[in-house]
């Protein structure tokens, strides 16, 4: 079990299926959790804590029954806990609205249009997460060979703990 | 012999020293029979015709040489006679100028067509009478023969209306008068107004003793109501100095100012000829003088001097000319402007189905977006995990564990994400591995059988074994996948297709709840987030335009979208509506949201062109639902909406089962 947790949302059970292989190299350093529904990836989150895990990025689709991602990003910005988490939207629909409303609000980190490519969104998430242990993890030496060595060791150089 | 009642300054002398006949006829045949009998068939023509007669041609001659007293007005003649032939004596007649308008009638017995035609083709014969001849026939001929000659060279043919043909003579004689009435009285645009009102207010100071002047000068200062709308009016004004205006009053106390007119123009001119109530205002602008002739005023000066009868009328037909093409111009303009407000109204239905279908494209473009990316996604995973699962260096029993594995995920659906989550929890501490659980457990092997029977004693090789297995588990699935959206594609572009068609001009059977649903299949992106409930009772097939319909159904679900903000609920009825008056038998579908609802007095209102009360990114012009109703209306069918605030809105749409006119282009 690893100490971060990387989700992924989506209604479209393919798409998601899709979305999950497309990072799946990263599953050496993070948890993958895949939900077909944002209740289902509030349960998800619930759990974290008490398995002592954090939440580090959601790749979340926007058009989905009952909620959309945005508003979904938007709770998960308000919520100490999820906070820190980079925020990816992943939708077909390019609606400027949607779009603009998500920036607005400060908590969208990326927009990927579907369809997407595998090398695209990998290298997408993978800069994604490697701010987000440059923000929030101490021992940054476990993730450099996953994620973006060169960043991080140049954080690693200034803070002068190599 | 009666006495000569015409006044004819041209023959006034001849009258004068006889009380002859103006005018004799003249017969010539060798039979004396011949001859008493055309006396008797023409007797009552002998009061006002003198009576000649001759036996031959030579005594014919001499009476025609020696009219002095008479004139020939009409000659009947034998055409066999010694010496000279009697064609060939009404020739001689054709060829003197005092003779050439006298009527010649040919008489025989022996029918030479040549020769009367080539006498009537030249004029040289009148009529052709053959013997023997029907007496009153013959009498109806001359009279007809008599009165073309009186009409052609009489001065005054009213004289003898008696005893020819009284209706024609009258009506040449209206036709002279009009031709005889003073110049100018029809020409009355070769004068320009001014001209014809100077000569009129100087033919009237001419009139001193007929009216004063001073009886009909009148005067109005700036502001002076002259005639008022609506009152009756008993004066036709002549203006000889100033300025009025027409004013005709609208609804809500509006007026409108029609015209202006200055001197030398009439005023009153409608009333004062129709003698009903005044259609408009006229008021004075500027200080203003006029001639007010009441009907008995007028009367009499027009009757007192031609001259001002003539310009009058001339004046009147040149400013009911002006009134008329005045007229003409705005009924052109109005047209004009009709046609110009059609065209843009059809315009703006072009430019909201276009709107319209700009959004629903948008849509569709969402909906097909996400299954081709999952194929697109696949495709590239198989790319990777075939070449896998052929190259593996598998046992055979695992190679036939992947087999069950690759088919499994090929054909049923994958572990809900929820269940896949679950049964990983488990499973770890089953397998004592998070990383192995979670890749067993999509692959369904997370049960005690396969750990006993596979698993068990694999050491090492665990890892890369599952590793192996996973691909075939993937290569599944990935085909599964692509098969699923490809043919969620394909029903989609059926459901457009179905969406989209084309109307003929005639209309179809059509069961209404298809085009229902190949509606919300447009919308399933937009719908997404909704309850859709359909109640769908059944219901006959119905002549209609089905893509019209849809239309309507498209507009009313992105209304509903609109007015719920995205989220809400969607029910759509369908069903025979109730019973009308007339007992057509009709179809009802109903369709309500759960939105913020149409207040009461704006839902007159929703139908109307550009109507909307919505901001911009939504859909549509506003044009909406004034489409709907045309599109219902040409179904004979009706549209109706009823709302509660916060509540819902429904609309209702009721259209016959069998159309009256089935052919009618929307």
């Amino acid at each position: 079990m690893n100490k971060y947790v990387i989700l992924c949302v989506d209604d479209e059970r393919e798409i998601l299926d899709s979305i999950v292989k497309d990072i799946d190299p990263l599953y050496e350093l993070f948890d993958i959790e895949a939900t077909e529904s944002v209740s289902e990836a509030r349960e998800v989150i619930a759990e974290m804590p008490k398995q002592k895990q954090q939440l580090a990025l959601i790749l979340c689709d926007h058009v989905m029954p009952g909620e959309l991602g945005v508003d979904f990003l938007i709770e998960l910005n308000k919520n100490p806990a999820t906070r820190s988490a980079k925020k990816l939207l992943l939708t077909g629909q390019a609606g400027l609205e949607n779009t603009i409303e998500a920036i607005n609000h400060g908590n969208l980190d990326y927009y990927i249009a579907k369809p997407w490519q595998a090398k695209n969104v990998y290298q997408v998430v993978v800069n994604q997460l490697t701010n987000f242990i440059i923000e929030n993890e101490d021992d940054l030496i476990k993730y450099a060979k996953m994620l973006d060595q060169v960043r991080i060791f140049e954080v690693i150089h200034k803070k002068g703990t190599y | 012999m009666n006495p000569i009642p015409s006044l004819c300054p041209g023959n006034a002398d001849k009258y004068l020293i006889s009380n002859m006949n103006k005018y004799f006829i003249l017969c010539v045949d060798t039979d004396p029979e011949i001859l008493k009998a055309i006396e008797q068939d023409l007797d009552p023509l002998w009061s006002q015709f003198g009576f000649r007669q001759a036996k031959t041609i030579i005594e014919a001659q001499s009476i025609v040489q020696n009219q002095y007293l008479s004139e020939l007005a009409l000659v009947i003649c034998d055409q066999v006679m010694p010496r000279l032939t009697g064609m060939e004596f009404l020739t001689s007649l054709n060829t003197k100028p005092e003779t050439e308008n006298v009527r010649k009638i040919l008489l025989t017995a022996q029918v030479d067509k040549e020769l009367v035609i080539h006498g009537l083709n030249h004029r040289y014969l009148d009529y052709y009478l053959a013997k023997p001849w029907n007496s009153q026939k013959f009498l109806d001929m001359i009279i007809d023969q008599l009165t073309t000659f009186v009409i052609k060279n009489d001065c005054d043919p009213l004289v003898y209306r008696k005893t020819l043909d009284n209706e024609r003579i009258l009506a040449t004689l209206v036709e002279n008068r009009v031709e005889k009435v003073p110049k100018g009285f029809l020409n009355y645009m070769e004068n320009s107004s001014e001209t014809l009102s100077k000569e009129i207010i100087q033919e009237l100071s001419k009139l001193p003793g007929i009216m004063s002047v001073e009886k009909i000068h009148r005067f109005y200062a700036a502001g002076d109501i002259i005639i008022e709308e609506n009152s009756d009016n008993e004066f036709l004004m002549f203006i000889t100095k100033g300025e009025v205006v027409h004013v005709k009053s609208l609804n809500a106390g509006k007026e409108q100012q029609l015209l202006t007119q200055k001197e030398g123009s009439l005023v009153g001119l409608m009333s004062f000829v129709s003698e009903e109530k005044a259609f408009v205002s006229c008021y004075a602008t500027t200080e203003v003088e006029v001639f007010a002739f009441d009907r008995k005023t007028m009367e009499d000066v027009m009757r007192s001097n031609p001259a001002i009868l003539a310009l009058f009328s001339g004046l009147l037909l040149q400013q009911l000319h002006q009134r008329l093409k005045k007229t003409i111009k705005v009924e052109l303009k109005i047209q004009e402007t009709l046609e110009h407000l059609d065209s843009t109204k059809r315009q703006m239905f072009e430019k909201e189905k276009m709107a319209v279908l700009g959004q629903l494209i948008a849509g569709i473009a969402h909906e097909i977006n996400n299954p081709i990316s999952a194929i697109l996604r696949g495709a590239e995973h198989l790319k990777k995990s075939i070449p896998k699962i052929v190259n593996n260096d598998l046992s055979e029993p695992f190679v036939n564990l992947g087999s069950q594995v690759f088919e499994k995920a090929m054909t049923v659906k994958s572990l809900s994400t929820i269940e896949t989550r679950n049964r990983t929890r488990k499973a770890t501490s089953f397998f004592g591995s998070a990383s192995i659980a979670r890749k067993m457990v999509p692959m369904q092997l997370d049960q005690k059988k396969y750990q006993e029977q596979y698993f068990k004693n694999s050491g090492d090789q665990l890892g890369t074994i599952i590793d192996q297995l996973t691909h075939y588990y993937q290569t599944g699935n990935f085909l599964r996948n692509i098969d699923v959206c490809s043919h969620r594609i394909a029903e989609l572009v059926k459901g457009l297709k179905n969406y989209t068609r084309h109307d003929n001009e005639t209309m179809i059977k059509s069961d209404l709840r298809e085009g229902l649903e190949d509606t919300l299949l447009i919308f399933t992106s937009k719908l997404k987030n909704y309850t859709v409930i359909k109640s769908y009772s059944p219901m006959p097939l119905v002549e209609c335009y089905p893509g019209k319909l849809n239309q309507v159904w498209t507009n009313i679900i992105s209304n509903a979208i609109d007015a719920t903000f995205q989220k809400g609920k969607l029910i759509i009825t369908t069903g025979m509506a109730p019973q009308d008056k007339e007992n057509t038998e009709k179809v009802q579908i109903s369709i309500e949201d759960d939105g913020h609802g149409v207040p009461n007095r704006l839902l007159e209102k929703i139908f109307k062109v550009n109507y909307t009360t919505k901001r911009g990114g939504s859909f549509g012009l506003g044009m909406g639902l004034a489409l709907c109703k045309q599109i219902v209306q040409a179904h004979e069918g009706n549209i109706g909406v009823s709302s509660k605030a916060g509540k819902f809105t429904r609309f209702t749409i009721q259209i016959p089962v069998v159309s009256q006119t089935k052919k009618q282009k929307i």
